[in-house]
């Protein structure tokens, strides 16, 4: 039977963090909607997600609470947007400002989307990154990201060379 | 802005999520500049670089050749076919899955064009070219444009497990090839020759009943040699066949009838040519009961009914060539009322059809009108008075329409498009969602590419005068040859 909409559930995080959260606001993720219809009596115990942590988990919560109601994308309509969203890099501006964040809260986010299986956060931080990347020469993209060149010189010129095959399609 | 830190490392990111990013980039630019980071991003981003190989051996310069060729994995490379056996030992042989031999100036968006500069086949580079398609193990995808093929190759291209092969625009450069038995792998076959005159009919019959045998998985056939393609569907039967496209079609063909009466599993059948070429009455009405599953018919006006009657599959029609037609309400006439799609494409007399669309779909069910105006003419007149003329005549049923034309407009001309939307509401009183495609002229005779859209949607019940959005598609991955999957893709229509 489905669950009245102002049912609050518990969660754990990796670091114990402990959160009650509005079972729609949870239901974004795709994860945790098919955990929670998959149980068929109501249960205290929270439940454990041991791949985040609270302050990412936190973040999270912020961006499912603003989108909440939003439709979920279905599973047959996403293959056939796949192409059309990978075309656009736009933004809107709360997400914009929601993903202000550091880099390293920007992995974590991307990740925690990942395994919750959030799709429109898993976008918005992976269009984030591609922007970040976009139009920059190899040495701008390690400044910004402290990657190390471990090529050799000669690897180097010979990847180079090897990119200019690579024609654009 | 994302604030920096020092202590963060992107590589923390599994290789999936990475290829979820690189599928943002538009440009290849930036995945080259990626790769060239650290060898962890290279060996990612090479899996976007070199799924598709392009050569380009047409140039009569040899010299530059071997050194295209050199540039994967080998730096000195003194012959061409030492580079091609060094290739398949190379981890770049993995990885590719689309190999493409083009002139210049093709690409493989637009490989029905003719080359910048007249291509000149070199038919020993050819040959050795497939020698090291034998050693790509994940290549699935073959495209070659204004190629010669020598018999050689097209044995080699027969035997390769293919899913999607291109010829177009090819030369057959021997007569006496013999078919070998197809490796029953493909599902879509693209092939038209530079001349069906000097393509021999032997050679070509043979190619098809080669390409075509135990061609179990075929869904998808363009081409336009009918004559050897429907007498190849009547000897092998390809049992998976929902697509076929025939240009120059001539339906007085003695195949036609009896190869499409075999394609019990047929969905879609396009019929495209130049006007003077079209044959318009087929030898004899299909049998009782034939292509019990064909859903979506192209093609000209007068063999609406010979594909509409007694098929009540049929949920859309896309009608080209509609010049010829002094009576489009007669035409009309015998589309099902049924239909979901109606689409009328090079519409020159335009007005009247649209008139007569709306006459005869004001009790019927149809959700998508499309119009179509390939040409550089200004024509978009005939729109606004067509509409006018139609108000009597609602369509209540039409929830999406598409008008794609050379607009004759400046982008951003805000009000003429309100113009248009007003004009619209008062006929198609529940739509969601209107398109103004507006058509560039390329200066190259008819050719017309999109410059940019208005896309209208009529929003919630807060904004009854619903959203208007400019699209400038200038410089998106929109090209003539994806047009119909680029719109499809952003409104399925």
């Amino acid at each position: 039977m489905a669950a009245p909409a102002t049912q609050q559930i518990k969660i754990r995080c990796n670091d114990e963090k402990e959160f009650t959260v509005d079972r729609d606001v949870l239901e974004r993720s795709v994860l945790i909607k098919n955990m929670l219809e998959d149980v068929t009596e109501q249960q205290d115990a929270p439940i454990p997600l041991p791949n985040v942590s609270g302050p990412v988990m936190a973040k999270v919560l912020e961006y499912c609470t603003h989108h909440r109601g939003e439709p979920l994308p279905s599973a047959d309509t996403e293959q056939s947007q796949d192409e059309t969203r990978k075309r656009t890099t736009d933004i809107s501006e709360w997400d914009q400002k929601f993903i202000t964040v550091d880099q390293e809260m920007l992995f974590e986010i991307i990740l925690a989307a990942n395994y919750l299986d959030i799709k429109s956060l898993l976008d918005v931080g992976c269009k984030t990154v591609a922007n970040m990347i976009k139009g920059k020469t190899p040495e701008e993209i390690r400044k910004l990201f402290n990657i190390v060149n471990d090529f050799t010189p000669e690897e180097e010129a010979q990847i180079k060379k090897e990119n200019e095959w690579a024609e654009d399609r | 802005m994302v604030k920096h830190s020092p202590r963060s490392n992107c590589l923390i990111l599994p290789e999936e999520l990475w290829l979820e990013i690189l599928s943002y980039f538009r440009s290849t630019q930036d995945v080259k500049q990626l790769s060239r980071c650290s060898k962890a991003l290279r060996s990612i981003a090479v899996t976007i670089l070199f799924k598709t190989v392009i050569v380009r051996p047409f140039s009569g310069n040899q010299g530059l050749f071997r050194e295209t060729l050199a540039l994967v994995g080998l730096s000195r490379v003194p012959k061409p076919q030492d580079y091609l056996q060094t290739l398949t030992k190379s981890h770049i042989a993995h990885i590719i899955e689309t190999f493409a031999i083009l002139p210049s100036g093709i690409t493989l968006q637009n490989t029905h064009q003719d080359p910048t500069e007249t291509p000149v086949s070199i038919i020993p580079v050819i040959d050795q070219i497939f020698t090291l398609l034998l050693g790509l193990p994940r290549l699935n995808r073959l495209v070659c444009v204004h190629a010669a093929l020598s018999e050689n190759v097209l044995n080699a291209i027969v035997r390769l497990p293919l899913k999607q092969l291109e010829l177009r625009n090819c030369f057959l450069s021997g007569d006496s090839f013999v078919g070998a038995q197809g490796s029953g792998t493909l599902e879509s076959v693209k092939v038209s020759f530079a001349s069906d005159i000097r393509a021999s009919y032997p050679a070509r019959a043979s190619l098809f009943a080669g390409l075509f045998a135990n061609a179990k998985n075929l869904r998808s056939i363009y081409g336009t040699s009918i004559n050897d393609i429907l007498s190849t569907i009547i000897h092998t039967h390809p049992p998976a066949l929902t697509s076929l496209s025939l240009s120059t079609a001539s339906t007085t063909c003695p195949h036609f009838v009896p190869a499409l009466e075999i394609c019990t599993s047929l969905k879609f059948i396009s019929l495209r040519s130049h006007r003077s070429q079209v044959t318009l009455s087929p030898r004899s009405p299909l049998q009782p009961g034939s292509l019990p599953n064909l859903e979506h018919y192209v093609g000209p006006a007068p063999l609406i009914p010979y594909f509409t009657e007694g098929r009540p599959s049929i949920k859309r029609i896309n009608l080209i060539d509609t010049i010829d037609s002094n009576n489009p309400a007669a035409l009309i006439a015998r589309v099902p009322r049924t239909l979901d799609s109606f689409t009328l494409t090079s519409a020159t007399r335009a007005a009247r059809f649209i008139r007569a669309v709306h006459s005869h779909f004001a009790l019927g069910s149809l959700e998508r009108f499309t119009i179509r105006c390939e040409a550089p003419s200004p024509d978009f007149h005939y729109l606004p008075r067509a509409l006018a003329d139609s108000d009597d005549t609602p369509l209540p049923s039409v929830r999406y329409f598409t008008f794609r034309a050379y607009l004759g407009l400046r982008p951003r001309q805000e009000n003429f498009v309100k113009g248009y939307i007003a004009k619209l509401l008062m006929v198609y009183r529940n739509l969601e969602e209107a398109r103004f495609i507006h058509l560039k002229d390329t200066g190259q005779g008819s050719e017309c590419v999109v410059g940019w859209s208005w896309v209208w949607s009529r929003g919630g019940p807060d904004s009854p005068l619903g959203s208007l959005r400019f699209v400038d598609v200038e410089d998106e991955s929109y090209n003539h040859d994806n047009r119909d999957s680029y719109w499809k893709d952003m409104n399925p229509l």
